[in-house]
C-alpha cells in the first residue's frame, strides 16, 4: 500500500493507493498518528479497491484525528465495492463520504 | 362357539323340544277334530232315534184311536197321555209331546205332553194348556220352542235338546203331528266317559312314540352328527385328526358325507403339504432375487461421490427385483470424470445380465482411455457380436475433463440429458444406434464446454414414463419444472430431489420400469493449510484472485475471508495451548455458489454469535464485532459447529439470483 501525505495550507490530503485491508491498516493508522495540525483532513480513496473492517477502523481514527485538531473531515473517490462495505455499517450516514 | 359367540343349543336338545311342541299340538288339533267328528255322529244318531221314537208313538196313537173309532183331537187325549207316559217312565226318550195344526192359520193345538218330569217348568205349564190353542205363527216355530226344552222342562243354556218331529194322517184324515226329545246332556256325560280311556291310550302311545322317535334319532342321526362334527372341529382347530378316518355311520346318508369328508381332508392335506412346498420354492426363488439383486446393485457405484472438481449425485429404483437399467461413474487416471447412464430393453434376470455385462464393457473400455465415442463401438461390438437374447441398450455416456472443462459425450439410442446452469436445458445430441443389435456401427460423439455449477442431469424413461393412478405420464415438462424448482431451493441432492416428485406422482400406481438418474455438478474446490496468523490472509486473497468469478465478486468474498480469517486468528488462537501444530484449514468451492469453508485446531469459538446485525456506526464507539457484521452481510449463510476438536464453519455465497 502507498500512502501520499499532501499539505495544501492545512489542507491535509492522504492519497491511498492499494488494498485497504488488515496487514496495511496499520501503516494509514502510523501516517494518521503522525499529524497534528490540520484545518481540513481528507482521504482520498480514488485507487482503493478494497476495505475491510481494519481499513475502516483506520477511517474512523482519521475521522477522531480531524476532530482532535479542528479539522474538516472528508473521504472522497470512493468506488462503488468500497462503499457498499462502507453502507453495510451505516458509515456513509455519519461522515461525509462521496464516490467517485 | 369359537369367537366368543354364545354357543347354540345341541341339536339333540332343539330337535326333541321342537318335535315334543309339533305332536303335542298335532295330537291336540287331531283330538279336537276327533271329538267333534264323533259328538256330531252321535248327535245325528240321537236326532234318527228321535224320529223313530215319535213316529213309533205316532203310530200306536193313531191305531188305537182308529180302534176306538175316534179322531185323533181332544178325544184321544187319554190314549196319548198314557203311551207317552210310558214311554217317558222308560226312559226311552226325555219327553214326548202331540199336536194338531188348527184349521186357522198361525195356531197349533196340544193334544198331550209326557215327559219324564212333569212337574218341572214349563212342561207343567204346557200340561196345563193341554187342549188350547198356542199362539204361534206356525207349526215349525211351536217345535223350535218345544225343541228347546230340556229334560227339566225349562229352557236351559248349558243343555242342548235334540228333537225329532213327524206327521201323520189318522183315520179320519186330519193330520196329526208328534215329537220326541232327547237333552244331549245325559249323551255328553256318557261320551266323555267314553273318551277318557281312549285319551289316556292315545297320550302314552305318543309319549311312547316320541322316546322312539328320540331314540332313533339319537342313534342314526344325532350321534353320528355329533361325531363328524367333532372330528371336524378337532382337524380344523388343531389340523390334526382324533380317528385316521371317519368310520362308517350306519346310515347312507351319513356315510356318503363321511366318505366326502374323508376324502376332502385327504385333498386338503395334499394341498398344504403343495403349498408348503411352493412357499419354500419361493422363498428360495425370492432369496436368490435378493441375492441377485445385491449383486446388482453392488455393481453400481455409490450413489453419492464428491471430488474437488465434480460431485456425483447417482440413484438406481429398479421396478422388479433386479432391472436392466445402470448408471456408472468413475475418476480415470488422467482425472477426467466418466459417466454412463443405459437402460437395458427389458426387465428381470436377463435384463440385470445384460446390464452387468454392458456396464462391465463400457468401464473396461473408459479405463483403457479410449473416446465415448470409442466405447460405444466397442462396447457394441462386443455385445453384438455375442447377443442371441436380441436384447438392447440405450445408453448416453460422457467424459469430463476439469482442466479445460469440456464435456465429451456420445449417445446411443437415449434420452437426451440435461445441462442445468440456472434451469433445465436439453442437450441435444446426434442419437446414434442402440447398443448390441449389429456390430460394426459407427458412433459419433460431441462436446460442449461446462461452467462451474452446471450440473449434467443423465436420466432413463422409468422417470419420465412414469405412471400415475390416472394413467398419466410423469412427462419431461414435470421433469424440467421439478429441476427449476430445485435449482432456486436449498436441497443439496437433486437426484433425491426428482425421485421424491416422482414417488409423490406416482401415489399407489405401481412402478413399471426402473428408475434411474445420475446429475453430475461440476465444481472447483481449493484448500489451503494455514498458520494463525494474519499474514497467511495473502494466500487466501491470492486463491480468490485466482477464481473464475468476476471482480467484484472476487472483492466481495475477500472481504469476507479476511473478516473472519482475522477473528479466527484472534479469538481461537489467543489461548492456544497445545502441543499440537496449530492450523486453519481454508477451502473455497465453486459451483453454483461459491462455499467457504474454515476449520482449525484453536479452542471452540462461534464467529456466529454475539453479532448485532442492526449495529449503527457511531464514530465516538467502540467498534466491536464490525469486520463479522460487513462478512454476515455479504454472505448468504453462515453455519458453525464444532467437532472433534475443530472450528467448521462454513459459509455460503449463492451466485444466481433466485
Amino acid at each position: 500500500m502507498i500512502i501520499e501525505q499532501k499539505n495544501d495550507n492545512g489542507k491535509v490530503t492522504l492519497v491511498i493507493e492499494g488494498w485497504l485491508d488488515h496487514d496495511s491498516a496499520s501503516q494509514l493508522g502510523d501516517v494518521i498518528e503522525t499529524i497534528d495540525a490540520a484545518n481540513e483532513l481528507i482521504l482520498d480513496l480514488e485507487k482503493v479497491e478494497y476495505v475491510s473492517s481494519a481499513g475502516i477502523r483506520m477511517i474512523v481514527l482519521a475521522h477522531r484525528k480531524a476532530k482532535e485538531v479542528n479539522a474538516e473531515f472528508s473521504v472522497i473517490n470512493v468506488n462503488s465495492e468500497v462503499m457498499t462495505i462502507l453502507s453495510m455499517t451505516g458509515l456513509d450516514k455519519k461522515l461525509a463520504i462521496t464516490g467517485k | 362357539m369359537r369367537n366368543g359367540k354364545k354357543r347354540k343349543g345341541s341339536l339333540t336338545q332343539s330337535l326333541t323340544f321342537r318335535m315334543a311342541v309339533l305332536l303335542i299340538t298335532m295330537f291336540l288339533l287331531t283330538s279336537l277334530c276327533c271329538y267333534h267328528t264323533v259328538a256330531g255322529l252321535v248327535n245325528e244318531q240321537e236326532k234318527i232315534y228321535c224320529e223313530a221314537v215319535a213316529n213309533n208313538f205316532l203310530d200306536s196313537v193313531c191305531a188305537q184311536a182308529a180302534e176306538r173309532g175316534i179322531p185323533v183331537d181332544e178325544r184321544s187325549a187319554s190314549i196319548i197321555d198314557t203311551l207317552g207316559r210310558k214311554l217317558c217312565n222308560r226312559n226311552v226318550v226325555s219327553y214326548v209331546f202331540t199336536y194338531v195344526v188348527c184349521p186357522e192359520e198361525n195356531k197349533v193345538m196340544v193334544l198331550g205332553v209326557s215327559a219324564q218330569n212333569e212337574s218341572m217348568g214349563e212342561i207343567k205349564e204346557l200340561k196345563k194348556k193341554r187342549l188350547q190353542e198356542l199362539d204361534y205363527p206356525n207349526d215349525d216355530s211351536f217345535e223350535l220352542w218345544i225343541s228347546g226344552l230340556s229334560d227339566s222342562g225349562i229352557k236351559d243354556k248349558k243343555n242342548e235338546t235334540i228333537c225329532a218331529v213327524c206327521s201323520q194322517q189318522d183315520s179320519f184324515g186330519n193330520i196329526v203331528k208328534a215329537g220326541a226329545a232327547i237333552t244331549v246332556k245325559a249323551m255328553d256325560d256318557d261320551t266323555n266317559e267314553d273318551f277318557k280311556p281312549l285319551i289316556l291310550i292315545i297320550i302314552v302311545m305318543f309319549f311312547v312314540l316320541m322316546l322312539c322317535i328320540y331314540l332313533i334319532m339319537k342313534s342314526k342321526v344325532l350321534r353320528p352328527a355329533k361325531r363328524i362334527g367333532q372330528f371336524m372341529t378337532a382337524y380344523i382347530k388343531d389340523g390334526k385328526r382324533t380317528e385316521n378316518k371317519l368310520e362308517e355311520c350306519g346310515s347312507y346318508e351319513f356315510d356318503l358325507i363321511a366318505l366326502s369328508l374323508n376324502e376332502m381332508i385327504d385333498e386338503l392335506d395334499s394341498y398344504v403339504e403343495n403349498i408348503k412346498e411352493l412357499n419354500e420354492a419361493q422363498a428360495s426363488h425370492k432369496a436368490e432375487l435378493d441375492i441377485a439383486s445385491s449383486i446388482q446393485q453392488g455393481f453400481l457405484s455409490p450413489g453419492r461421490f464428491r471430488a474437488a472438481n465434480c460431485e456425483i449425485a447417482a440413484m438406481m429404483t429398479p421396478a422388479k427385483n433386479v432391472g436392466g437399467d445402470l448408471y456408472d461413474y468413475m475418476v480415470l487416471d488422467d482425472g477426467r470424470i466418466f459417466v454412463s447412464i443405459a437402460d437395458v430393453s427389458g426387465k428381470g434376470i436377463a435384463a440385470s445380465m445384460y446390464m452387468a455385462v454392458t456396464l462391465v464393457f463400457m468401464k473396461q473400455y473408459a479405463s483403457a482411455g479410449n473416446s465415448p465415442a470409442q466405447i460405444l463401438r466397442e462396447t457394441n461390438n462386443i455385445i453384438a457380436r455375442n447377443n442371441k437374447g436380441m436384447l438392447f441398450a440405450t445408453a448416453f455416456i460422457g467424459i469430463y475433463n476439469p482442466e479445460t472443462r469440456e464435456f465429451v459425450y456420445s449417445n446411443a439410442g437415449h434420452l437426451p440429458p440435461y445441462i442445468i446452469s440456472n434451469k433445465a436445458k436439453p442437450l441435444t445430441s446426434i442419437q446414434n444406434l442402440v447398443l448390441g443389435l449389429y456390430p460394426d456401427e459407427q458412433y459419433e460423439e460431441e462436446k460442449i464446454r461446462l461452467d462451474y455449477g452446471d450440473i449434467v442431469f443423465l436420466y432413463t424413461d422409468g422417470v419420465t414414463e412414469a405412471i400415475n393412478e390416472n394413467k398419466k405420464f410423469f412427462g419431461e415438462k414435470r421433469l424440467e419444472n421439478i429441476i427449476n424448482e430445485y435449482v432456486v431451493s436449498d436441497e443439496k441432492n437433486i437426484v433425491k430431489y426428482v425421485y421424491n416428485d416422482v414417488v409423490d406422482f406416482m401415489g399407489k400406481a405401481e412402478q413399471f420400469d426402473d428408475i434411474t438418474m445420475l446429475a453430475c455438478v461440476v465444481k472447483h474446490r481449493t484448500t489451503l493449510e494455514l498458520k494463525p496468523d494474519t499474514k497467511e490472509f495473502a494466500k487466501i486473497k491470492n486463491q480468490i484472485l485466482e477464481s473464475e468469478l468476476d471482480h467484484s465478486m472476487k472483492l466481495s468474498l475477500c472481504v469476507v475471508a479476511e473478516e473472519i480469517f482475522v477473528n479466527i486468528c484472534s479469538y481461537a488462537f489467543e489461548k492456544f495451548e497445545s502441543d499440537k501444530e496449530p492450523f486453519i484449514k481454508f477451502t473455497f468451492e465453486h459451483s453454483n455458489r461459491i462455499l467457504i469453508k474454515f476449520e482449525d485446531n484453536g479452542i471452540p469459538y462461534d464467529p456466529t454469535t454475539n453479532v448485532d446485525m442492526d449495529v449503527d456506526y457511531d464514530p465516538d464507539e467502540q467498534l466491536g464485532g464490525l469486520g463479522r457484521i460487513i462478512a454476515f452481510n455479504i454472505a448468504d449463510s453462515v453455519g458453525y459447529k464444532y467437532e472433534n476438536d475443530i472450528n467448521k464453519l462454513v459459509i455460503i455465497k449463492n451466485l444466481k439470483e433466485d
